[in-house]
């Protein structure tokens, strides 16, 4: 049967609490906005597929909640994350000072070659504005990060930012990736690898590990 | 639509079988009706004393407990009260714990700058932008400048002063409101809260042995219980097992798996805490 994607990638949100990481992800994956939304305990995730250069890309978006208590969480989605999105709001200052402690756990947990770009989100909220447009550059800039001033509720740079993080994340495995335009190829897609990564143990295996 | 509706598509678990024919229940299931006024008078003495605690907690756990008493009966679930108190008891231990709130929160509001700063970093930060969407489609927290918000905001601060081990972790906003809308006293509900706490998965902050221990005996439960199902999980490589899906049901208690009706009934039988010595 013919797959509904070419490839699947994971994206993560990260960033502090009530920065507006859930709002830009169900406003990208849903088109809606609520500006009340209950805060994410654990994670939650939405998939959205979007055509890339001609490649059919099916994006796992992870959404983390802003406090994380359990390491055990925070390991799990960060090492399978190909692509981070880092968040703060242009009305809190503190949010943005945090970016240095985010950029710090994703040198500790995520995979190298991780691709991240920096977000800052509520665009919209400028009478409140406390982070200047300058200052979201400057430091994406020593991070080598993309850039994008956002606004979830006005739908503001979502499609774009999102969509470049695909696109970084697409150069990136472009090796892995070489071939799948041409329809003949042999399927070597990151999704076919990250399934083969699972393969399925053995009976014995598994009943063993139950034990442990 | 609703926001309510907005708020739950998304997340809520649908409940295939609403009904379970007989022999799939447990045999004294359909011997409990919810637990009304009338049937909480009888557990009482002339004195308000719980009679018999043991039947108390069983008939909860069976039956639930009518909306119109929840506040007046979770104190004792939340071992707020204990069973064997009097009413006169019961009063004078409100005005006791009463005045020792409005302390605990005095000395909230006399730290000096640089504590209060530190606070502000880690709690009140936090908590400032959680209460302000916690439950807010709930007719109790409805609209702007409501005061049962600033109430619920003012006794996790005061948790977090109290318990500076635990402070707050996102998530106990969530456990706190509706114990406020059924209780409505202020410093009831805190006292309420605090019994609660001490029977949750955030006692274990920062360490995630309870989590990780509650994990264990769901993997355990789902390969007794659900073979093939829990062999999908093992065929999925080493994420399957980690079940971060089931990491929220465990901290909130299925609160936003379930519509609330539900998923306080969820809560009063495991407050009710019948046939079970552990937790």
């Amino acid at each position: 049967m013919a797959k509904q994607y070419d490839v699947l990638f994971r994206l993560l949100l990260i960033g502090d609490s009530g920065v507006g990481k859930t709002c830009l992800l169900c406003r990208f994956t849903d088109n809606e906005f609520h500006s009340s939304h209950i805060s994410t305990i654990g994670v939650d995730f939405k998939m959205k597929t979007i055509e890339v250069d001609g490649i059919k890309v099916r994006i796992q978006i992870w959404d983390t909640a802003g406090q994380e208590r359990y390491q055990t969480i925070t390991k799990q989605y960060y090492r399978r994350a190909q692509g981070i999105f880092l968040v703060y709001d242009i009305s809190s200052e503190r949010s943005y000072q945090h970016i240095m402690k985010w950029v710090s756990d994703v040198d500790e947990y995520a995979p190298e070659g991780v691709q991240k770009i920096l977000i800052g989100n509520k665009a919209d909220e400028e009478q409140k504005r406390q982070v200047g447009r300058e200052q979201g550059q400057q430091l994406a800039k020593e991070y080598g990060m993309d850039f994008y001033e956002t606004s979830a509720c006005t739908n503001l740079n979502i499609k774009e930012s999102f969509t470049r993080l695909t696109e970084l994340v697409l150069q990136a495995h472009r090796k892995e990736l070489e071939g799948l335009r041409t329809p003949a190829s042999n399927e070597l897609a990151l999704a076919e690898m990250e399934e083969d990564e699972g393969k399925p143990e053995g009976p014995e295996n598994s009943s063993k590990t139950c034990w442990c | 639509r609703t926001q309510v509706a907005d708020e739950k598509t998304c997340m809520q678990f649908s409940i295939r079988r609403p009904k379970l024919p007989s022999s799939e229940t447990h045999p004294e299931e359909s011997m409990y009706r919810r637990l009304d006024v009338a049937a909480w008078l009888r557990h009482l003495n002339a004195l308000g004393q719980v009679e018999e605690e043991y039947k108390l907690r069983k008939a909860i756990f069976f039956g639930g407990i009518d909306v119109s008493i929840r506040g007046e009966v979770w104190p004792f679930l939340l071992r707020y009260y204990s069973h064997e108190s009097t009413s006169e008891e019961r009063e004078a231990l409100r005005m006791q714990k009463r005045k020792e709130y409005a302390e605990i929160q005095q000395k909230r509001l006399s730290m000096t700058p640089e504590e209060h700063r530190a606070f502000w970093r880690n709690v009140q930060f936090t908590v400032d932008k959680d209460v302000v969407r916690t439950d807010r489609s709930n007719q109790f927290f409805r609209g702007e400048g409501n005061p049962n918000v600033e109430s619920m905001r003012r006794i996790l601060l005061n948790y977090a002063v109290y318990n500076p081990a635990i402070g707050y972790s996102q998530g106990m906003s969530d456990l706190v409101a509706p114990i406020l809308a059924e209780v409505l006293d202020e410093s009831d509900t805190f006292w309420c809260f605090v019994g609660l706490m001490q029977n949750t998965i955030f006692v274990s902050s920062p360490r995630d042995e309870d989590m990780e221990k509650q994990l264990l005996y769901l993997r355990e439960l789902l390969r007794l219980t659900h073979l093939r199902f829990y062999q999908h999980l093992v065929s999925l490589g080493e994420d399957g097992l980690q079940m971060l899906f089931c990491h929220r049901w465990l901290l909130l208690c299925f609160k936003r798996e379930f519509p609330e009706a539900e998923a306080l009934r969820i809560w009063e039988a495991c407050w009710a805490h019948y046939q079970k010595g552990y937790v």
